[in-house]
């Protein structure tokens, strides 16, 4: 995902360099020019990222279960914000396994996707479920244990 | 036939010793003053309030009195000890300032020195400065040129104002007096020591001197002004002191007047002045008729949630428990136990410093705070976490003290402590260790009962949930050709 963003912004960034040059005086111009840039990017992210997607649906399954523990763990964040800290290895045991689940799941993403195929040659996709699945379930049992 | 004598020797003493009842009051004199014609009247006051025997002895005659046991000196062998002026050197053969000291720190060993211009015992001198009480010498007497008695020319015999110079402005051991009354006096003053344990009753008036005039006589040239810039004087003005009472740490009495004039039946009888109940007053205190406190009964326990918990009726104290201490105290007054009422009785509870600092209240009979004699307690199990003790076999004089408070949050061996030490009552001194211990695993609270705490549950419940459906969608989801690889491969 990243890898993919970044050459995109940092291209946009001379074009709005080159804007603020050419019309210099002129605020509104200038953010109108860094917004558009922006908001293209920002598609173009987009519509490569899912035009990599289209031949792997997998990927996008990975993904969504990723966003979806982004949100338990925010949310959980801002739950403790707002509550206070009081049974904090509760807090601590939902958070680490949100978080840890992410980190699990993000690594079977990379050794599965066939970007990286050669960075982890000695590593099939069967290997990298199961490590995954062995992986979660010590996580799982861990979190289970610290909730008290 | 020298061994048999020597054991008749050691028997014949300890029948002595036993004989001797330790009701007897001692009265220590040298003959100098006519005690039983001279001092009827403070004599009758001591008989009424203490049924004692009085016993003369006259230090000149005794060759071998003894106050103390000879078995560690731990044993009074005399109940109270009264010494009259005395003008010669010693206290007779045997006795020593070593032995009214021993006499004094040995329970109840109440002693009171009446003192005169006239007296030089260095042994009982001795003894009074050990406990920070500087008599002046024999032969200086205190005057003052503005509250001596009409026809008075030597200004030696005065009428001192109560006002001003009564220190015991509370009334704690001086009890209710008129400002406007006066006392006679004449005799000598007393330089103190700061020692805290010390109680000034009486002090001499701004105006007043302590000399020697038979100094002053080889001197008449001079006035009184420049010879009283010389070193030739005992002490100035309120630096005197007249009447001072001691008590120490195991709770005797010591009390020392200036004058011997000052109880004697001449001074009693003239009624304007109020000498007889203020000699009243300290004879009541010195020999323990009043101002003595006691605690009748010390106990404490958890509140009656965690007590009666069959459960936990074997257990100990453990950190947060919620406890209630309770204290009986009782004051001997007029002849009778009765109830000592105080705002400023403080229990510690203490393990090196104090985790508490507690005022304990006073509850009145009817209340609702727990104690021995409730029914709930009264079928309960002694054990760890319940202890109470009865010091008297009557505790219906005393007065209920009672502290609720929450066990700090640190394990460890503490102790309550009560340690109440007012000025002119004795003192009260009690300590209980306990064991406090941590939490067991078991005994923290679980996260389930915890209400915050379910948002996290349900989160990591979610989180598993979804990763199972994750990975039987992941697992079980065709048309992709990663899965077709990796059948290639197997």
């Amino acid at each position: 995902m990243k890898p993919k963003t970044q050459p995109k912004k940092v291209a946009s960034k001379p074009s709005v360099a080159s804007a603020a040059a050419a019309a210099s005086g002129s605020n509104s111009s200038i953010n109108s020019h860094f917004i558009k840039d922006l908001s293209s990017s920002v598609v173009n992210t987009f519509t490569n990222y899912f035009k990599t997607l289209q031949s792997s649906p997998k990927l996008l399954l990975i993904d969504t279960f990723c966003l979806f523990l982004v949100l338990l763990g925010a949310i959980q964040f801002l739950f403790v914000l707002v509550a206070g800290n009081f049974p904090f290895n509760a807090f601590l045991s939902g958070f680490i396994g949100a978080v840890g689940q992410f980190v699990l799941t993000i690594s079977l993403r990379l050794q599965y996707s066939d970007a990286n195929r050669d960075k982890f040659k000695g590593i099939t996709a069967e290997r990298a479920i199961g490590d995954y699945i062995f992986a979660s379930l010590i996580l799982h049992f861990i979190v289970y244990h610290f909730i008290n | 036939m020298k061994l048999l004598r020597c054991f008749l020797l050691v028997f014949i003493q300890v029948v002595y010793v036993l004989a001797s009842s330790i009701d007897e009051t001692l009265v220590l004199h040298d003959g100098s003053i006519n005690i039983e014609n001279d001092y009827t009247l403070f004599l009758q006051d001591y008989s009424k309030y203490f049924k004692s025997t009085l016993v003369y002895k006259n230090v000149k005659d005794e060759k071998s009195l003894k106050i103390v046991s000879d078995v560690n000196s731990e044993e009074n062998l005399y109940k109270n000890i009264i010494i009259f002026p005395i003008t010669g050197r010693g206290l007779g053969k045997k006795l020593t300032s070593a032995d009214l000291l021993k006499f004094s720190n040995n329970a109840n060993g109440n002693i009171m020195v009446i003192d005169g211009d006239k007296s030089a015992s260095d042994e009982v001198r001795v003894f009074l400065n050990q406990l920070g009480i500087y008599p002046s010498p024999k032969q200086y007497k205190l005057h003052d040129h503005f509250n001596f008695v009409e026809g008075n020319e030597a200004h030696d015999v005065l009428s001192i104002p109560i006002e001003g110079n009564l220190l015991d402005e509370s009334n704690v051991i001086i009890g209710e007096t008129l400002k406007t009354d006066d006392i006679l006096y004449s005799g000598s003053s007393a330089l103190l020591s700061n020692n805290n344990l010390l109680i000034p009753i009486l002090s001499a008036p701004k105006t007043s001197f302590n000399y020697n005039p038979k100094k002053l006589d080889k001197k008449s040239t001079e006035d009184d002004a420049k010879y009283l810039n010389d070193v030739n004087y005992w002490a100035l003005g309120n630096q005197n002191y007249l009447i001072v009472a001691f008590q120490n740490l195991v709770n005797s009495r010591v009390s020392w007047v200036g004058s011997s004039d000052f109880l004697s039946d001449a001074s009693y009888k003239q009624s304007n002045y109020k000498n007889e109940k203020i000699f009243n007053d300290l004879l009541k205190w010195t020999f323990g008729e009043k101002n003595v406190l006691r605690i009748d009964y010390v106990e404490f326990f958890k509140t009656p949630e965690n007590t009666f918990n069959p459960k936990l009726l074997k257990d100990t104290f453990k950190v947060k428990d919620e406890v209630i201490y309770n204290l009986g105290v009782s004051e001997y007054r007029g002849g009778e136990w009765v109830p000592y009422q105080a705002d400023d009785i403080q229990l510690e509870f203490t393990m090196l410093d104090p985790y508490y600092r507690l005022n304990l209240v006073p509850v009145s009979d009817d209340s609702p705070v727990l104690s021995f004699n409730s029914p709930e307690l009264s079928t309960a199990e002694p054990n760890t976490t319940f202890f109470s003790k009865k010091f008297s076999d009557d505790v219906s004089s005393s007065k209920f003290y009672s502290a609720k408070f929450v066990l700090p949050d640190q394990h460890g061996m503490f102790k309550y402590l009560v340690d109440y030490k007012k000025s002119g009552y004795s003192f009260l001194f009690s300590e209980n260790i306990i064991t406090l211990r941590n939490l067991a695993f078991d005994e923290y609270i679980k996260s389930s009962q915890i209400v915050n705490s379910w948002v996290y549950l349900s989160a990591i419940v979610t989180m598993i949930g979804g990763w199972l459906v994750f990975l039987v969608l992941f697992l079980f989801s065709s048309e992709s050709k990663k899965t077709t690889i990796t059948k290639k491969n197997n």
